[in-house]
């Protein structure tokens, strides 16, 4: 059997030696034909390798650009987050407002910014009181960069010392008789914004009753039972919570609504910046807006005004010192005679 | 470059197991270069060590993939008729009767043992080199080497 | 067809042009695209992301059909096109899901 085995393997080991050895002198290729074959592939190769690094890389800017206008177009992200911020201005600012279809976006890497012009209602005409550019890293907002055009514009940072509207149970900084001198000393035939704080909480249609005509009421300062004390609970200043008190025209204002009344417009705009409090939060001057509970409080209590904005000429606005529900005044912008 | 110079030196081999693959020169011309292509796009992803039983690894891949891409595709008796055309290196090979007789006869072997043959008896690659080409077990491979091996002889003897 | 049939000597060799050509073309137009998003043109150049894609696109699909070499350039070519015509779709897409105004 072995001997079997190894006559077999022996015939076949010189049947192979004999084929191989005939063949084995061929040179199928020239010494220039191989060269050329490995030449070829290598340049073959190396400009594969080329381009598909290049591919790679070029991919990576569309695909990240890709993946961040996905992101926010899914589920409205963008729309919405431009809706909070817009939101939080009319409630937070007085008598201030804003026209959304002017409002412009970029959407870079993962990053959104949005950028608008606030007006202000000073007489019958909007003025332009600034500008808000807002960064968002994806949902995740930047402190705004504002820059406002006012000759006396609010702090950014709020204060006791240097608010404008306050509750009938907290102290008035500033010198009563100083802001009835300004108005006063200014001269006929200009237009007034100035800042009224009242001397008990009332119902705004009350309020409205209580105003002589020919004057605008155009912000609503609303008791949300902080204001007594003008921190929240933890020590940080804030600021009044209110809304226009006028119907508003421009298109896509939330204030433009023939079956909501502005009251349940607030109402509904709270409870939005509410559940997204640290957007709202970041666009609002005040740090902190303690919505939960603030909104709670107005839900329980009602609507009472305690401070707001009026507009008129300034012959008009000097009619206020009369009316005894006034506690306090404080003159905010003077423009040239628009009223009529 | 070293490398390359060590490629050269194997075109030969590799033109002669691809056409012993596949039987056709115009096929196995285009393997070889297709394999050195390979051979340096993906030079990257390997730690070489045997460069020698590595390109044959590509030229194996190169042929096996050709097979996969064309499924209608038949290794043919090569045409008399193209022996009649300028010289080439296949004209070279064909007129090594013996050659192309044991071809014939590996090719004629079940698909395994044809390789293991044609690697380890006429390429003369290691035991080891073979299985890490084909992916085969050792003990596997001899056992396909010893079978092949047999039944080659049985044909040879009945041609006689 | 089968491959023993063709004995056509020359350029028969490695990626087939039509997938190399389409490859070429997807690259150009994703560099014109990085180009137009790196500096943030609001307009896009359509050509970088219509038609070139389109053309490509058809030169990969000559080149996956026609059994030569290897396909991977056209392979390569046909996805980096049909990904530039799925951008364009996904960005107007997107872009009217972003601050639409009529």
């Amino acid at each position: 059997m072995s001997e079997d085995k190894n006559q077999f393997e022996d015939d076949y080991q010189k049947l192979l030696n004999e084929t191989l050895n005939e063949v084995s002198e061929i040179q199928s290729y020239s010494k220039k034909s191989q060269t050329e074959i490995v030449t070829i592939g290598k340049n073959m190769a190396r400009r594969t390798n080329i381009m598909i690094s290049l591919a790679i890389l070029l991919l990576i800017v569309p695909i990240m650009t890709l993946t961040t206008y996905l992101y926010y177009a899914i589920g409205g992200r963008a729309d919405h987050l431009i809706d909070v911020v817009t939101k939080t201005i009319y409630v937070t600012e007085p008598n201030m407002g804003l026209e959304k279809l002017k409002l412009e976006d970029e959407v870079g890497f993962f990053s959104m910014n949005i950028t608008f012009d606030v007006f202000k209602r000073i007489g019958k005409e909007d003025y332009r009181a600034g500008n808000y550019k807002l960064d968002f890293f994806l949902d995740h907002p930047n402190f705004p960069k504002k820059n406002m055009l006012l000759d006396r514009p609010l702090p950014e940072i709020p204060d006791k010392e240097t608010e404008v509207l306050f509750h009938p149970k907290a102290s008035i900084p500033f010198n009563q008789t100083d802001q009835w001198d300004i108005l006063n000393k200014l001269p006929d035939g200009t237009v007034a914004e100035v800042y009224v704080s009242l001397n008990e909480l009332m119902k705004p249609d009350v309020l409205q009753k209580q105003l002589p005509k020919n004057m605008e009421l155009r912000w609503l300062a609303v008791d949300t039972g902080m204001e007594a004390a003008q921190v929240d609970k933890g020590g940080v200043p804030i600021t009044p919570l209110g809304y226009p008190a006028q119907y508003d025209p421009t298109i896509w204002s939330p204030f433009r609504s023939y079956d909501q009344t502005n009251e349940e417009v607030f109402l509904d705009i709270l409870s939005l910046l509410e559940k997204n409090q640290p957007v709202a939060e970041k666009v609002a001057r005040a740090k902190s807006l303690a919505l939960k509970s603030r909104l709670a409080y107005i839900k329980k209590q009602g609507i009472n005004v305690y401070g707001a904005v009026i507009t008129g000429p300034t012959e008009e606005l000097r009619k206020l010192q009369n009316i005894k529900e006034i506690r306090a005044l404080k003159v905010g912008e003077v423009k040239l005679w628009n009223w009529e | 470059m070293e490398l390359d110079q060590v490629y050269r030196d194997n075109v030969n081999d590799l033109y002669r197991y691809l056409y012993s693959l596949s039987k056709d020169h115009f096929i196995a011309e285009d393997l070889v270069q297709e394999s050195f292509y390979r051979a340096y796009l993906h030079l990257e992803d390997y730690e070489i060590s045997n460069i020698r039983a590595w390109l044959f690894k590509v030229a194996y891949h190169a042929f096996i993939d050709l097979l996969r891409k064309n499924k209608r595709f038949v290794i043919q008796e090569p045409k008399e008729e193209r022996h009649s055309s300028k010289e080439t290196p296949e004209k070279r090979l064909l007129e090594k009767e013996s050659f192309q007789l044991l071809i014939n006869d590996i090719h004629s072997l079940k698909e395994q043992e044809k390789h293991v043959l044609l690697l380890c008896d006429l390429h003369q690659l290691s035991y080891s080199e073979a299985a890490e080409i084909l992916e085969m077990n050792l003990n596997t491979l001899k056992s396909h080497l010893h079978r092949g091996r047999k039944k080659v002889m049985e044909k040879v003897k009945e041609r006689k | 067809m089968e491959l023993g049939v063709k004995k056509k000597r020359g350029d028969r060799r490695l990626p087939t042009i039509s997938g190399f050509l389409s490859f070429l073309v997807a690259l150009i137009s994703l560099a014109g695209l990085n180009v137009a998003l790196l500096i943030k043109e609001k307009v896009f150049p359509g050509v970088f992301i219509i038609q070139l894609p389109i053309v490509g696109f058809f030169l990969g699909v000559i080149g996956l059909f026609t059994l030569k070499r290897s396909r991977l350039y056209a392979i390569w070519g046909l996805s980096l096109n049909i990904f530039l015509l799925i951008f364009t779709l996904l960005m107007i897409i997107s872009s009217l899901g972003i601050n639409y105004k009529p």
